[in-house]
């Protein structure tokens, strides 16, 4: 008897802490503050503004748009917005821009962020980083300091795309006093401080940890901690995600998303991307150079629909020209040439064309989507008559051949990380000359340089516009590239987190996100 | 003993100094240029040449080995080029992960197949060994990414007993270790199986049995002891399978490891990292094989080493 009391008594304590934990619990989960954030691949950029490979925003931006900060940042609309800059000015002929900077920046280190560092970072991206430099801060001479919270910038042409340069990891403000301490570049990468919301905690081979700085100008974020791991593995991304062990997976596979079912933990997200996939031409190749009804029977004969459907499951978009919508510079539809899919326009350019009959090689990263694209053209091409070769390379001899334009064909990836297609990245930039003498093989090579250069220093909005008309019209007439489709940027996450938005140049901000 | 340790560890030196030779020249017929492939896209030849200077791509092979040398012998390995970080201390970092992997996957394989080889052999055309033989292939057929997935999927999302990715507790281990195991656990039982049966019809054996010795010394003292000697030989080539071959293991489960780090260095003809991870791996089978050896002579005392 007593021993049935002593086990209902038991039960009833057991059942009572059982009820009094509750609330407890109910107010852990209500104040989970960390996060845990799957990437594909570790960010090599943690100090953007000096970087002896290609700056990639896509592998970069997670790093350092958590730990760095810029004067401007795209707002929900994609438009630069003042962010540690709170105004602007401009010279009357284009060449001077004076910002004005928020008084309350602090660096991780504790350090007041000064017009000073603004300039210093200026002058040093284009001193250390001059190839990143010419691309993303295309123009810029140097700076000088007003005061601590003016600055000037000096381009040596007017830039009307200057603000939206200033979002890029060019953009970023280091410490020059820091930069100083810790003896240059080298040091800054291995002890990376900035003005963003969170600091650099410790980073392990696959796992960079960070946490909310307290010092931060636009208030403590309310996720404390991250987690960023490196998981290359696709499927590996998603079970982790799914299975709850991680809470966001940025850049995600398109084709992983569309298989997250309705009862899983997470959920996913995209926005349109600015990544482009086009085909470029061999010009060092005599039969592809001279012969322009070739390269249209290519141009004519590709179904793009199909390739939106066959890579992107229908989310992308075709593309008709280089430009994707919704830039400052994209041309209004109606406004430009297209070259439509038509089969029997493609078969009357081959015939007046000097096509051997040979198999055109196409050259892809193996094992990219872009091997799955140059099949299904493969097919699409045979039936107008032209015979295709798929060679899918590893990233030595596909970058061999690229930047020596000796494959017939190249089917890759592009990417703008920012909102400008007058990209000074893009493939006929005046000011990147590339590795081949294009001037000496490329017909038209002039005419392209003459373009760029217009449109880079046009400030009307709507000439620009016509301009970039003009040039994909003038690139499309003479198949200089086909553009082919734009895919989108996934986000996976766990449906409980808020605020989680797609960005269409990759843009993530953990500071913006909460549970 | 002593001696023959000695004389085989400076063998290594040799061997390695072979097998890093190898790799240059191996890697120097590749095509493509690691400096195009380092430098931004909109670089221009001149930057692209000021580039390969700077790494030493314009020297000859054998002098950009020779280098590599000197500076190894001085202890430094490198800095990646791409990363920029530098080789030993990633090496460091790795290594433990890799290396728990392979010993924690070779212990379990040896606990498992070594007694799991002696019973079917023992039991031979037995519903037992029927049983442990149809499991032994069908663990050899599948391979172990898809066995890696499988864990993933069941013992992650849909249970979430255990860890999907990455390395720190002992729960994260449990999966890889067992996708690692299972291939090398069925091959080893059943190559335990055929050295024991081998054994087991010796005259050697037969006479134990004759002079009344019980059916467990038998088997122990008499068979198993005289089969082991072939079966550290595959276990410790297991061992050294992990420590270079364990890549996809690694990818799956998101583990730091050499395999993975040396591998993703292939593909961008990362010199420094590569060559760092070969010598790594070369002088850790050397070590293992020498170890190998040396456990022969314990195992079998007619085994010398003058």
């Amino acid at each position: 008897m007593k021993k049935e009391l002593g086990t209902r008594l038991l039960g009833m304590l057991l059942a009572l802490l059982l009820v009094a934990s509750l609330p407890f619990g109910a107010l852990a989960s209500d104040v989970k503050d960390s996060i845990n954030i799957v990437t594909y691949t570790e960010p090599l950029g943690v100090y953007p503004l000096h970087v002896d490979y290609g700056a990639d925003k896509t592998r970069d931006g997670i790093f350092f748009q958590q730990v760095y900060g810029t004067l401007f940042r795209y707002d929900e609309n994609n438009e630069p917005a003042p962010w540690i800059a709170t105004d602007y000015e401009i010279s009357e002929d284009g060449l001077e821009w004076t910002f004005t900077l928020r008084d309350d920046v602090y660096f991780h280190d504790g350090s007041k962020m000064t017009a000073e560092d603004v300039v210093f970072s200026w002058e040093h991206a284009i001193a250390e980083n001059p190839t990143a430099a010419t691309s993303m801060l295309n123009g810029l001479t140097g700076g000088e300091v007003i005061d601590d919270t003016h600055c000037k910038a000096i381009l040596s042409h007017k830039s009307p795309a200057f603000l939206n340069m200033l979002c890029t990891q060019m953009g970023v403000i280091a410490s020059k006093a820091h930069y100083e301490k810790v003896g240059g570049a080298e040091g800054y990468a291995a002890n990376p401080i900035g003005t963003g919301p969170y600091k650099l905690v410790s980073r392990e081979s696959n796992k960079f940890v960070f946490e909310a700085f307290d010092k931060y100008w636009a208030g403590v974020p309310a996720i404390k901690n991250i987690t960023l791991n490196i998981i290359s593995n696709i499927n590996t991304q998603f079970i982790a995600v799914e299975s709850g062990d991680a809470d966001v997976l940025i850049n995600a596979d398109l084709e992983s998303c569309t298989h997250i079912g309705g009862n899983s933990k997470a959920t996913w997200t995209y926005a349109d991307s600015t990544t482009r996939t086009l085909i470029t031409f061999g010009w060092t190749i005599p039969d592809i150079r001279e012969d322009l009804n070739l390269r249209l029977a290519i141009e004519a004969g590709i179904n793009k629909e199909e390739l939106v459907d066959g890579i992107l499951y229908g989310y992308g978009k075709v593309l008709d020209i280089d430009v994707v919508t919704g830039f400052p510079t994209s041309p209004e539809a109606g406004t430009y040439s297209v070259i439509p899919f038509d089969q029997e326009k493609a078969k009357e350019y081959l015939a007046a064309s000097n096509y051997s009959g040979r198999d055109l090689e196409i050259y892809v990263l193996s094992g990219s989507k872009c091997e799955k694209a140059a099949q299904i053209i493969q097919g699409q091409l045979d039936e107008i008559g032209i015979s295709i070769k798929v060679t899918p390379c590893d990233a030595g001899t596909f970058t061999a051949a690229m930047r020596a334009a000796s494959a017939d064909m190249i089917l890759y990836d592009n990417t703008n990380v920012w909102f400008d297609f007058c990209n000074p990245g893009a493939s006929y930039n005046p000011d990147i000359p590339g590795t081949y003498k294009p001037d000496e093989y490329f017909t038209g090579w002039e005419t392209l340089k003459d373009y760029y250069a217009k449109i880079a220093v046009e400030m009307d909005p709507a000439t620009r516009r016509q301009m970039m008309a003009d040039l994909m019209s003038y690139s499309l007439e003479n198949g200089y590239a086909v553009p082919l489709y734009a895919s989108v940027n996934a986000i996976v996450y766990n449906k409980d987190l808020k605020n989680i938005v797609a960005s269409p140049v990759n843009d993530f901000y953990v500071e913006k996100l909460s549970w | 003993m002593l001696k023959y340790a000695l004389k085989r560890i400076l063998l290594l030196i040799p061997t390695v100094l072979g097998i890093t030779l190898f790799i240059y020249f191996i890697m120097s017929l590749v095509p493509g240029d690691p400096a195009a492939m380092l430098a931004p896209q909109e670089a221009t030849a001149e930057e692209i040449e000021a580039l390969r200077v700077s790494m030493g791509l314009d020297k000859p092979m054998l002098i950009q080995y020779l280098r590599y040398i000197w500076n190894v012998l001085q202890g430094d390995l490198g800095v990646s080029w791409f990363t920029k970080k530098s080789v030993a201390a990633e090496l460091v970092n790795r290594l433990p992960y890799t290396l728990t992997l392979g010993v924690m996957s070779t212990l379990i394989a040896s606990i498992i197949s070594i007694p799991l080889g002696t019973l079917t052999a023992v039991k031979h055309n037995t519903l037992a060994d029927y049983v442990v033989t149809f499991l032994c292939l069908f663990f050899s057929a599948m391979p172990n990414f898809w066995l890696a997935i499988l864990l993933q999927i069941n013992f992650s999302l849909n249970t979430g007993w255990l860890p999907a990715f990455g390395m720190g507790t002992p729960a994260h281990y449990v999966m890889p270790v067992i996708a690692v195991c299972a291939s090398s656990i069925a091959s080893n039982t059943r190559s335990t199986r055929t050295w024991v049966l081998d054994v087991i019809r010796s005259d050697y054996v037969r006479t134990a049995r004759a002079k009344g010795a019980n059916e467990v010394t038998v088997v122990m003292k008499h068979a198993l002891r005289n089969a082991l000697l072939p079966i550290i030989t595959g276990l410790g080539s297991s061992f050294a399978g992990v420590l270079g071959g364990s890549v996809v293991i690694e990818t799956v489960f998101a583990i730091p490891g050499v395999s993975t780090y040396l591998t993703t260095a292939v593909g961008v003809r990362d010199m420094p990292i590569i060559t760092g991870c070969i010598m790594v791996i070369s002088i850790f089978v050397g070590i293992v094989n020498l170890l190998i050896d040396l456990l022969y002579s314990v195992i079998d005392p007619r085994v010398k080493y003058e």
